[in-house]
């Protein structure tokens, strides 16, 4: 069981690696646009995984930080090129990511201070209002398009490179991938993993051993959501688009389906989940229209799963 | 000597229930202050109240010298005051190591590292070792927790507790549910620790309690009915009809 698991995460890590040669080979671009969507959703899974998998918390809300990241990306872009609010204006994409980063990490440490005083079904509940909150709060932003959302008409500028360039943009999103599972899989054995995975297995053994389980869980909430941010900032770019639907709880239900399908606190996992996830939904959406009901189910059977395991 | 740790008038209610009815207590150092007094007298909730778990209604708890009634579990643990669980509180599908390192992680001060493996940290590996060594456990370090006899369990419980080099230890019935072979070894255990680690020992066993208790206080409903030297407290006719009357009638 746990080999050919191993196996199959490292095949699969290996084909996204590769996937440039094969799109080349055989001439199929699209081939590598699922690669860069694969790349970026397990970027996003790869985030909660710290919080959810490692630190055994179920957050409801994930998507929020996927859609702050984005509109860090499609805010400054649109006024760079249609002008107003010179203080936020740019097209540097450094900028973009640093702005989308910073605002995940806030968000996460707002929320976070407040939900992490509750526990159990609590927490899902308001995380998954701080979600919503986000997702209502974008649908009220008439400036920048509202439930219609807002086109990157002009993506970020990036020293040496083009994000314009579907191989660019995908070698950017898998080394910030392999960027970050390479520090989850350090981070899980470290003194820090540690005290969070051994926090979701018996909270009050660890504050009994001077733990201060609030912080270290906070942090990994901060760190989660930075991450996430991060993948919708990636997901901006390659979609040329962002809208609030990407903070809605079903977005937010995917990202914990990839993780648990994935093997919540596995390194590799997200990739995995993620992969699971994309092909699912190939499918699903090829039988019925309707498949986002099937899935819905299935993501709340999961979720509530789950959340006894965490009780 | 001044106490230690000191609880002046603590109360604590479920409900209608006063189940800590204004307890005084003191723990000196260097001794094994035991409580003891018949099931539902309130002593696991006293050590609860101890080690920050449970909120008391009134009263106040001193540890060397400072108020520490509000200060939350972590804080008092790190300050110096460690506990062991009456039901074993261990972390499950880990290793008795894993078990070891993650209890030592905030008590050395090293909660954050996020590159280097937690088992690679010298400072961590040594205190784990020790406590290991010191419980007997050394030999069961690769073992999963799920894998340990009982009395093992209460070993590594009594393990973890000691590995931020605590000041004083708070011991929930050590001995509870040990065959009388695995009860003989957990008490020679706590003599060895006895004199390097001044406790307060809930214990059951009266045997355990006169082999090792330099004080021995009774509570019967929330109230301690008695205090004073081992031998005198059996003296005290309270004491015996509160509690040593079924012993010494059965
Ligand atoms: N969390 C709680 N809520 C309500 N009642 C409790 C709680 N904890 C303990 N009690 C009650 O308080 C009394 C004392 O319990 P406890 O401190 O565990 O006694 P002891 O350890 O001396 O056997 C018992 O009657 C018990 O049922
Ligand atoms: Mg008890």
């Amino acid at each position: 069981m746990r080999n050919w698991r191993a196996g199959l995460e490292i095949a699969l890590l290996a084909a996204l690696a590769a996937m440039p040669v094969i799109a080349t080979v055989t001439a199929q671009p699209f081939w590598l646009d699922v690669a860069t969507r694969l790349a970026i959703l397990a970027l996003a899974a790869a985030g909660l995984n710290i919080i959810l998998g490692l630190g055994g918390l179920v957050s409801f809300g994930h998507a929020a930080f996927y859609a702050i990241g984005a509109y860090a990306v499609a805010i400054p872009a649109h006024h760079a090129l249609y002008g107003g609010a010179d203080w936020l204006a740019s097209s540097n994409g450094l900028f973009h990511v640093a702005l989308a980063v910073a605002a995940g990490a806030l968000f996460a440490l707002v929320t976070g201070a407040l939900a992490l005083r509750t526990k159990g079904l609590h927490f899902i509940m308001i995380t998954l209002a701080f979600g919503q909150m986000v997702y209502f709060l974008l649908n009220a932003l008439e400036d920048y398009g509202g439930d219609d959302g807002l086109p990157v008409d002009q993506r970020s500028e990036l020293p040496l490179m083009s994000l314009d360039d579907p191989l660019h943009l995908f070698g950017l999103s898998f080394a910030l991938l392999a960027v970050v599972l390479a520090f989850t899989w350090r981070l899980k054995n470290a003194p820090f993993g540690l005290a969070l995975t051994a926090s979701a297995r018996n909270a009050r053994r660890m504050r009994a051993a001077g733990l201060n389980v609030f912080t270290v869980r906070l942090a990994a909430y901060v760190l989660a959501g930075a991450i996430t941010a991060l993948a919708g900032a990636l997901a901006a770019e390659h979609a040329a688009f962002v809208s609030p639907a990407m903070a809605e709880w079903t977005r937010a239900g995917e990202l914990m389906f990839m993780v648990i399908l994935g093997g919540a606190g596995r390194v590799l996992g997200p990739l995995t989940g993620a992969a699971a996830f994309v092909v699912l939904e190939e499918l699903l959406s090829s039988w019925t229209v309707y498949w986002h009901l099937p899935f819905g189910l299935l993501l709340i059977a999961v979720a509530l799963m789950q959340a006894r395991r965490a009780a | 000597m001044t106490a230690l740790l000191r609880t002046i008038g603590l109360r604590k209610a479920f409900g209608g229930l006063q189940v800590t009815a204004g307890v005084d207590l003191d723990l000196r150092d260097g001794e094994i202050h035991a409580l003891i007094g018949p099931n539902g007298a309130g002593k696991t909730t006293l050590i609860n109240q101890l080690a920050g778990e449970i909120a008391p209604d009134g009263g106040r708890i001193e540890f060397l010298g400072r108020d520490i009634t509000r200060r939350p579990a972590h804080a008092r643990a790190r300050l110096g005051l460690a506990r062991s669980f009456q039901r074993t509180s261990l972390l499950p599908a880990m290793t008795v190591m894993d078990n070891a390192l993650a209890a030592a992680l905030a008590n050395h001060g090293r909660p954050w590292g996020v590159f280097r493996a937690a088992r690679r940290d010298a400072v961590l590996r040594a205190a784990a070792q020790a406590a290991l060594e010191l419980t007997g456990l050394a030999d069961a370090a690769a073992r999963p927790v799920a894998q340990l006899a009982h009395g093992q369990r209460k070993q590594l419980d009594l393990a973890l507790a000691l590995i931020g080099q605590p000041k004083v230890l708070l011991l929930d019935e050590p001995t509870a549910g040990l065959s009388p072979a695995e009860g003989r070894e957990m008490v020679a255990l706590l003599e060895n620790l006895k004199g390097r680690w001044p406790m307060l020992l809930v214990e059951h066993d009266m045997d355990a309690v006169f082999a090792l208790a330099d004080t021995l206080s009774v509570l019967v409903a929330g109230r301690i009915v008695a205090t004073g030297a081992p031998q005198d407290v059996r003296a005290d006719a309270r004491a015996q009809a509160a509690y040593f009357g079924d012993e010494i009638n059965a």
